[in-house]
Formats: C-alpha cells, structure tokens, sequence
C-alpha cells in the first residue's frame, strides 16, 4: 500500500490554527449578539419586565391584610418549587458562564438566582422585602379618603389613578397581560406558521398550493376589524373556559390565530431554498427518509428568521392587544392592562394628571422596541454569512 | 433508437459479464417545462440526458466529461436515483463479502426497499464543499448519518468508526465535534468522503470533487481518491470539466454533449486517437501550462454557442457547430453510438483520428 | 527605452475584520510596461485579486485600507488622485472586466444602454456618436447581428457571450491597461478557448497592456508575456513565461506546476502535491510565508523574510536558498 503522508497533514492541521476548543454555532450567536450593545441591552431589561411582571403577585397585598409585609407569603407548593428551580438554575447557569468568560451573562443571570433566593427566603418571612399594593385596591389616606389622582411621591412612586388604585402596581400587573400575549402568541406563531410553511416548502405542488392559499386567506384578513368583532363578544362566549374569557390569555389566543400567515410564507422561503441544497441531496443520497431531511437537516438551518419573525410578530402583537384594551374591546377592567390604563389615563391628562397615561404608556414603548432591538439583535448574531469562513 | 451492443453479448441484460459492476440502458431524464399556477400544463422540456448507454467495470475509474449542459451531472444523479429518471435501465450488480457475484438490480425501477439498501453500495462525492456539510452538524453526526440513517450499530460503534474514517481520508480523529466551518475547503472534501465511505460502498459517484479546490489542494484530494481506491476496491464514475484531471484518474473516459455520449473509449486512446470532431475540439480548448506548446499548438476553435437542451438541434446535436458537419446528412440523420475499434465507440457520420494533443 | 507604464511600490491592503488585521496585499513591488501581457497567478488568499482591485481603489475603508504603497501609472501616483479624478481613470485609462460577467452586467438595463453608458463618461461625443462606437465595439468581439443586440438584455446572452460584452464596454475606450480578473474561470472550455484568443488579438492590434489575474496556469501560459506568481500576499517569483514554466526557482512554482495535471502527459501512479494548506494572512509565518510547506525550508527561511531578488537564471525570486536549490533536477514531492 502506498504510503500516505498524513502526518504532514495533522501537523499542519494544528499549526493552522483550528482552536483548541470547538467552536460551535452557539458561541458565534453569543459573541456577535453580545457586539450588538442595543440588543443586550433590549435582552436584559425585558429580562427584568418579564421577571418582575411574573414574580409581583407573590408579594402584592390586598389592603385588608394587617399583616402585609410582617407574615410569610402563602405560596402554593408548585410556586415554591417553581421558584427553587429558578434560583437554582439560574445561579448554576451564573456560575457556568462565569467560568467560560461570559462576564454580562454570568452577573445577570447571578443576578436573578440571588433576587430569586431573595424573595424565597422573604416569604418565609425571614426578610423584610417591600411589599406592593394590590392593583385593585382603593387606597385610603389615614383620615379614611380615597387617595385619588395624587401625583408620585414618596411611597407611592407612580401616583394614584381615578379611583385611587397604585399605579406602580397596576403597571406591573399589567405586564403580565403583555407578557401572556407574548408568550402565547410567540408559541401559536411559532408553530402554526412553521408547520405551515415547512409542509408548503418542502411539498410542491397541491400541499404547497393549498397550504398557501390558506396562508393568503389569513394574511388576507384585516387584523384589527376582526380582532375588535371577536374581542367584543369574547366574554359572551359561553363555551369557552373562564381564563379564556377574563384576563388577557382570550385576546392572546386570538391574535396567535390570526398573525402567524407572515411566518408561514417565510418558513416555506426558506425549505424551498434549503431543499435544493447540496448537503440535503447528500442525506438522501446516505438513504435518509422526508421527516428525517424535515427536522434534522431543514428546520435547524432554518432557525433564524423562525426566531427572528416571531419576536417581531410578538411586538406587533402586544401593540395590538393594548390597543384592543384602549378601544375597550380587550381586557376588561378591574385586570390592568396598559392598553386600558392609557385609555383612562388619556381621559384625565387633560386635567394634568398625567402619570397614569405617562407610566403605562411608556411602559409599553419600551417594551416594544425593547422586543424589536432583541430581533434585530437576533437577526445579526443569527446571520449565517458572517460565520468565520476558510479557504 | 439502437441498442448498445456489447462485444460477445446479445442485447439482452438478463446476466451481465461478471467484471461488470454498472451498466446503464438507454438512460433518459427530462425536465417538464410547466406553465400554469393551478391546473399545469407541459410546454417544453428540457432534455437533459437522451438515451445514454454505457458500463463501468468493477474496480475502474470511468471518466465523464463535457461542458455545461451536457448533462453529465444528471446522468449521474439518475444513476443514483437522487433525480427519477423519466426512462432507461441502470442495471447495478454487487459483489458481496465472500466474493460472490449478486444478481444485477435495476436501480432505475427497484422499490422503496430495494433502494434503500441499494444505497448503502452507490455513494456519492459532491462538488461543492461548502454547500454538501450541514453547517449545523457536527462532523461526527454528518459522518455518521448514512449509518444512522440504516439503523447501523450503537452510537458508540459509529462514532468509533467515524473516528477511523476521520484518520483514513487524512483528517485528526479527535475533530469529531467540530462544525464545518471551521475547516478549510480540501479539509471538507475529506469529510464528504469520509461520509460516503461510511457504509463501505462499491460503486462512487464523484461529481467535480476536486473542481472547487485549489491546484495544490487538488492533488492531494486526488491521491487520496487514488489510494481509497486501491485500499477498498472501489469503483468511481468521475464527473468532471477539466479534461488534465480526468486523464490522470481515468481508465476509461466518455465524452458528453447535450446529452449524449459522442465518443468512449480507453483513457489513452481518447487522448492520443481521439475520433469525434467535439472530442477534438475539447482537447484542443485545454490550456496547457507550458508556454512552448501552447504557442506550436493547433487551435481549433468553435462557433457559437452550446444550444439549449430545452431545443436541441434535429440530426447529430453537435452539427451546428461542427466543422466537418455536411448539409443534409449531419442535420437529418443522428448518428448511433458505434463501436468503430476495439472498444472505442463514436457517434458520428465522419470520424477521424486526429491527433490533437 | 520604454516607460513603465504601471510601476507599483510597495503595495499593502490591509482588511480589517473581527478576528483581526487579515494581511492580504503586504509588500507587492512590480512594473508593468506598455503593451505587455503580464499574468498574476496564485490560488486563492493570495491576494491577487485585492491587488487589482486596489489599482483601481475599489477596495473601501472602514472594511480596507492600502495602508502604504504608490501605483504610479501613466505617470500619476493613483493614490495620490482625488475620487473625482479616479473616475476618470477608471474606464477610461485603466479598465478591469471580472469573473462572473452574470452580476458584473446590471440586469434591468440593455446591454446597449450600459455600453453608451461607459462611453459617454469618458469621451466627449455625441449620444448617437456612442452609439456607434458601441456597435462597432461589439463587432469587434464579434457578437453577430451587434446592432440587434443592442437593444437585448443581459440574461438574452449566454455566458461568453456576457464576457465578450464585458471586453467590449473595457477595450470601448481605448484603455492603456486592461486588467483581468480571472475572466474565464465560470467558463467552459471551449468558450474560453474563444475568449482568450479574441482578447489575445484586441490587445496586440491596440497595445493593450493587460493584467490576468487568474489561478489557471495552463490560461497564462498561452496568454502572457510575463508572468508573477503570488503567495500568501507576497510576490514570490516573477519572470518570463518561458523561465517560469522551464525552469522555475521558488519551491512554491516548482511545487505548483509538479502538482498539476497535464492533458498531454499521462502522470504517474501519485501526483506530487504541495503539503499543507495556505498560511493565515492574519498571523501569517514568522519568515518566509511558504515555509512551513516548503520541503527545503531550514532555519533562516523560519526567521527572515526572503526579498524578492535576481537571479542568475533570469527570472526574480524570493527564496533565502534559490541559488543553491537546483529544482530542475529534483523530482517534486521528494525533499533534496
């Protein structure tokens, strides 16, 4: 047998410079998101939005509880233990990124898991962690009047509304109904749009055909008019469960339906290129069958605008179910929610109480352009034309 | 249409000589030209291969060359069947592990099971080292997936089998979790290898393997097809453009052109007797880095462009740029692909050896 | 005694990108006289095509700089030239025609618009006067029916046909350099068989100087008078094409030509291969770039860097053992 000269070659090879540690897909995505200052940014402040918005019931107090603040929080045992996982996992992940380097990642996350373990020991009672008014409750001054349209100070840091309800409370709490329509959007769109558009793509002709006409049906639709019909009569709904008609997790679903189409048609962009690709022949070639090509070779290249549509899908979005709430087709009062807060806090600006409209508004601008810097952020750290390449 | 006849056999495929590892009939692959959204109706095609015959022997290297278009590249994926041909045989007989001959399958017509397992014997090279690596798998998995794919041993067998594959194509075992992009354009040639070697193959498609890489590059990846060769026992169809490769690898080359085979013959002959006036022309195309011969060399050059394969010429689909082509003969008759010598087939009214390199 | 016509000094392009400074023009010296066929070789990286590019300074900052270097042509150091009067340059006295004439043509616009086009930002002539010297510019790359054509869009063109548009919008004003840019390398053989024989006519016929920057050498050889061969942002030989191809002086030539095949040679059993793969330009080898592929590299050639030097054989060489290697008599592949 001729002789091979491979040594040479595995010299060479190091000499070359692969590193000496993989590098893989994700530490490039990290790398260029972390270049992407807005984008790290906009990712640690909805971080926070979304971590405070999830944790605020635990320790809201309604005004008739003498002992708000000097008791342990009733928290159910799947809230406990949910927060256990979190802190948890978040300081080990803390701790991993620590040790690879990953400076912003390792404090931000040692930053929740401590926050986290915080507030599990607080409501054990053995910290004294302030505690905020409930978003429902009437506050009363010490002669007995209802605080009404009092301007920030002191312990009420976002004034009062019309009925004297803390507004900082009510804002927080309103995130949650953004934070729902987010999620629950996020996923609908996510999976409706990608089962969609990968079976249109990846099957031409009358899968493809009928899938996108539907696709267009949707697209087709006026997005508002149809919202504002079905938001109307949500409530009347007989068969529908209770959440779905209270709170904001009705108007979520309903958007989720309605929005996905855009997905759809970029999903099916991307198999139709991405089934024509060399490395997909060569699975076929290794005998490999349609789901394997599917989730194993297509959907994984595929990522990126899956990731980066629905966050700017989920932006949309949350506009949408504010507005909704503003016109008063969404969710419905006493909830909070900061399409509705704008709403009446709109009404009595003209008197020059402007905190209510000023907070929940801003609220949800920074929200989402928070939700946008995030997908621009993605889209560049996800582009896969600026992977290191060599010749 | 005439039958390939094959020296000292009747036309019949019923048992191939046993030497006899490929033989393809008549192979014919179209592209429908549709027009209409919803209710499609056939316009045109595009005739990509049009009735292309010939054998490989087992443990030999068969060149196929030809400009764009000339079908070449689709031949070869109708062979393997990642392209359904519209018609023809390809007739494929393996040798199993004790030396046995088994019986000839008809890839072009075998079921979804029968191909399957046909895979595991026909591989494939591909051209283009960036695009034929998921950029989103490790090389371990992309090595390994013919073997995934066929259910083959645990995952600890095949990545110990990926790491010895790694070290057979000349590439570090311990890279096994790295991502393509991180290796250089040859080095991801070897991991295409790598990867169509894993099911110790017999018959391997090379599709302008080395086309894509550097000179210098070129002839390492070439020594390494050599040596796998001769390691293994593979048997290669090489596909390629440049006409210097194929004659240091082949042992016999077929010359393509819009679709059709116009001259096959033995490596040497082709090059030192080439007969059919395309063949001639190609030959006399290829730069040759020496600036003396270039410059004493006799240039034939062509008019006019390739024509479409959507509407190739009637006659010898070479007559319009011919320039021995005869009126009324060479754009009326197609000439068959004959047997003029001893193993030298040529499709054409008025061969001629000429001498060209 | 003739003039240079293109004579650059120096020459470093220098990219800046997130890994670091990637080198890939560092220190490339060379003249070019009026008339001549230079080729400029080398696989890819080596920084070929980034120096033509930056005669023409078409290399963009903040992604590129020339960091240092003159390219004095015609006279003029085109550094040196305000954008405006670069423009004017471009065109009209130094034209470049690239590799894939598919993206190098617009495609909303006729061929014939894009020809006038040119025209008319270099000479001063009439619009119908372009016209003309469009169409007969197409009829010098022999397009038939050039005055139909005229009016046809680029995708209505095959691809050497493309290319042929390509020579005709560089050659239509009468350029005194033509530079190259692996013109016939997304072409098939015979098409670029009739591509180089056209440009080999045009540029005799008008004293064309011209640039080829390509990684076929068997192109080169049949086209120049004079070749230089680059590697890894240097230039390491630079000679006559008989003296490059007969008797080459640097390991990498020596190396390179041993490894190719030839259509009219069967070779051996093995090709003799070049080891390695080229160095990275952005830490590349201390002393010379080829040695660590280099079969004869010893301690000096791992410290300083080799000058680009004459030797006694005719041609110019940057290797620190070119007079005591005699590589005509040594196999390639087998270390002396």
């Amino acid at each position: 047998m001729t002789e091979r000269p491979a040594s040479d070659e595995l010299v060479l090879d190091a000499a070359e410079g692969i590193s000496a540690e993989p590098i893989t897909q994700w530490d490039l995505f990290v790398t260029r998101l972390r270049r992407h200052r807005l984008a790290t940014i906009a990712f640690f402040y909805m971080a926070f939005i979304a971590y405070v918005a999830l944790m605020a019931p635990l320790f809201t107090c309604e005004k008739n509880d003498m002992f708000c603040g000097r008791q342990p929080i009733q928290m159910s045992a799947l809230t406990t233990v949910i927060m256990l996982v979190v802190a948890a996992g978040t300081l080990y992940l803390a701790y991993r990124s620590l040790r690879s380097g990953l400076r912003g990642a390792g404090s931000a996350l040692g930053a929740v898991g401590i926050v986290s373990v915080l507030f599990l020991i607080s409501s054990w009672g053995l910290l004294d962690i302030p505690h905020i008014n409930h978003y429902a409750d009437q506050l009363p001054d010490d002669s007995g009047r209802i605080l009404v349209n009092i301007a920030p100070r002191g312990s009420l840091p976002l004034g009062t509304d019309d009925l004297g309800r803390d507004v900082l409370s009510r804002v927080i709490h309103g995130g949650r109904a953004s934070l729902a329509v987010g999620l629950v959007v996020g996923s609908l769109v996510a999976l409706l749009g990608t089962v969609v558009g990968s079976l249109a793509g990846y099957y031409p002709g009358v899968v493809d055909q009928s899938l996108m006409r539907f696709t267009d049906l949707m697209l087709g639709l006026p997005l508002l008019p149809v919202a504002i019909v079905v938001g109307r009569v949500l409530p009347e709904l007989r068969f529908l469960p209770d959440f779905l008609k209270q709170g904001a997790w009705g108007i979520a679903v309903l958007l989720g339906v309605l929005v996905w189409g855009s997905l759809a048609r970029i999903v099916r962009a991307e198999f139709l290129s991405l089934r024509e690709k060399e490395f997909v022949e060569a699975a076929r070639a290794a005998g490999a069958n349609d789901r394997r090509i599917i989730f194993r070779h297509i959907l994984p290249n595929a990522i990126s605008p899956i990731i980066v549509q629905t966050t700017l899908v989920v932006g949309t979005a949350i506009i949408i179910e504010a507005a909704l709430s503003f016109l008063g087709f969404g969710v419905r009062p006493p909830i909070p929610t900061w399409g509705g807060m704008a709403s009446s806090g709109a009404a009595i600006a003209v008197r020059g109480f402007w905190w209510e409209l000023v907070f929940s508004a801003g609220a949800l601008i920074s929200t989402v352009l928070a939700i946008n810097f995030m997908g621009d952020g993605l889209r560049d750290a996800l582009d896969p034309t600026q992977t290191i390449e060599r010749k | 249409m005439t039958d390939t006849v094959y020296k000292g056999e009747t036309a019949e495929t019923g048992a191939l000589p046993e030497d006899v590892i490929l033989r393809v009939n008549h192979l014919v692959k179209e592209f429908p030209i549709n027009r209409g959204v919803f209710f499609k109706k056939q316009v045109g095609a595009v005739h990509a291969v049009s009735g292309v015959s010939f054998q490989v022997k087992r443990g030999e290297t068969v060149g196929l060359v030809g400009e764009s278009g000339c079908g070449k590249s689709t031949t070869a994926r109708s062979i393997l069947r990642l392209l359904e041909p519209t018609s023809g045989e390809v007739w494929f007989q393996g040798q199993s592990e004790d030396g046995t001959i088994d019986p000839p399958v008809d890839v072009a017509g075998a079921d979804r099971e029968t191909l399957r397992n046909l895979r595991r014997e026909l591989q494939i090279v591909f051209q283009d080292p960036y695009a034929s690596l998921n950029p989103r798998m490790t090389v371990a998995s992309i090595v390994a997936e013919p073997m995934t794919v066929h259910d083959i041993g645990t995952q600890a067998d095949r990545l110990e089998r990926v790491k010895h594959l790694l070290q057979v194509v000349g590439l570090s075992p311990e890279h096994t979790n790295r991502y393509p992009h991180e290796f250089s354009g040859g080095q991801r040639q070897r991991i295409g290898v790598a990867r169509a070697l894993a099911l110790n193959p017999q018959f391997m498609v090379l599709d302008e393997p080395v086309s894509a890489l550097d000179v210098s590059i070129q002839a390492q990846v070439l020594n390494l097809m050599q040596d796998l060769q001769d390691e293994f026992g593979l048997t290669y169809l090489f596909i390629a453009h440049d006409l210097s490769v194929v004659r240091h690898i082949s042992d016999r080359v077929a010359v393509m052109y819009l679709g059709k085979i116009v001259e096959m013959t033995d490596r040497d002959a082709l090059y030192d007797r080439p007969m059919h006036p395309y063949t001639h022309a190609l030959l006399s195309a290829v730069p040759i880095p020496d600036p003396t011969v270039e410059s004493t060399r006799k240039r034939i050059i062509l008019e006019g462009d390739i024509p479409s394969p959507s509407s190739p010429p009637p006659g010898c689909r070479f007559n319009t740029r011919c320039p021995k082509a005869e009126a009324g003969k060479c754009d009326v008759d197609e000439p068959p692909l004959q047997e003029l010598e001893d193993g030298h087939w040529v499709a054409c009214h008025f061969p001629e050896v000429v001498q060209v390199v | 005694m003739a003039e240079h016509l293109l004579d650059v000094e120096d020459l470093r392009t220098y990219f800046s990108t997130e890994e670091g400074v990637v080198k890939a023009v560092d220190g490339v010296s060379f003249k070019v006289q009026a008339g001549e066929r230079r080729g400029v070789v080398g696989e890819s990286g080596c920084g070929k095509s980034v120096t033509a590019m930056s005669i023409m300074r078409l290399i963009e900052p903040p992604a590129g700089e020339i960091v240092t270097g003159t390219i004095q042509f015609d006279g003029r150091d085109l550094l040196k030239l305000s954008e405006a009067e670069m423009q004017h340059v471009r065109g009209g006295e130094i034209a470049m025609i690239f590799q894939d004439p598919m993206t190098a043509l617009n495609p909303v616009y006729t061929v014939g618009d894009q020809l006038i086009e040119t025209i008319l930002l270099h000479q001063d002539v009439s619009k119908s006067e372009a016209r003309d010297i469009a169409i007969s510019a197409l009829n010098d790359v022999q397009i038939p029916y050039a005055k139909n054509r005229m009016e046809d869009y680029p995708h209505q063109f095959s691809g050497g046909m493309r290319q042929r548009v390509m020579i005709a919008m560089g050659l239509s004003c009468e350029p005194k350099l033509l530079i190259a840019d692996e013109p016939t390398t997304a072409l098939d053989v015979t098409t670029q068989a009739q591509i180089m024989s056209l440009m080999l006519d045009l540029a005799d016929e008008r004293n064309t100087a011209v640039l080829l920057i390509t990684h076929d050498l068997g192109v080169v050889a049949g086209f120049c008078d004079t070749i230089q061969v680059m590697y890894a942002g240097t230039i390491v030989e630079r000679g006559t094409a008989d003296e490059i191809f007969h008797n080459p002086q640097h390991p990498y030539t020596w190396g390179l030509l041993g490894s190719m095949t030839r259509l009219d040679e069967t070779q051996q059993d093995r090709l003799n291969s070049v080891r390695g793969a080229p160095p990275s330009l952005i830490n590349p080898p201390r002393g010379c770039r080829f040695g660590p592929r280099c079969d004869f590299a010893t301690d000096i050639c791992r410290e300083a860097v080799p000058i680009l030097h004459q030797s006694p054989e005719g041609q110019k060489v940057a290797c620190h053992r070119a007079s005591e290697l005699d590589l005509k008599t040594l196999t390639v592949g087998v270390s002396s």
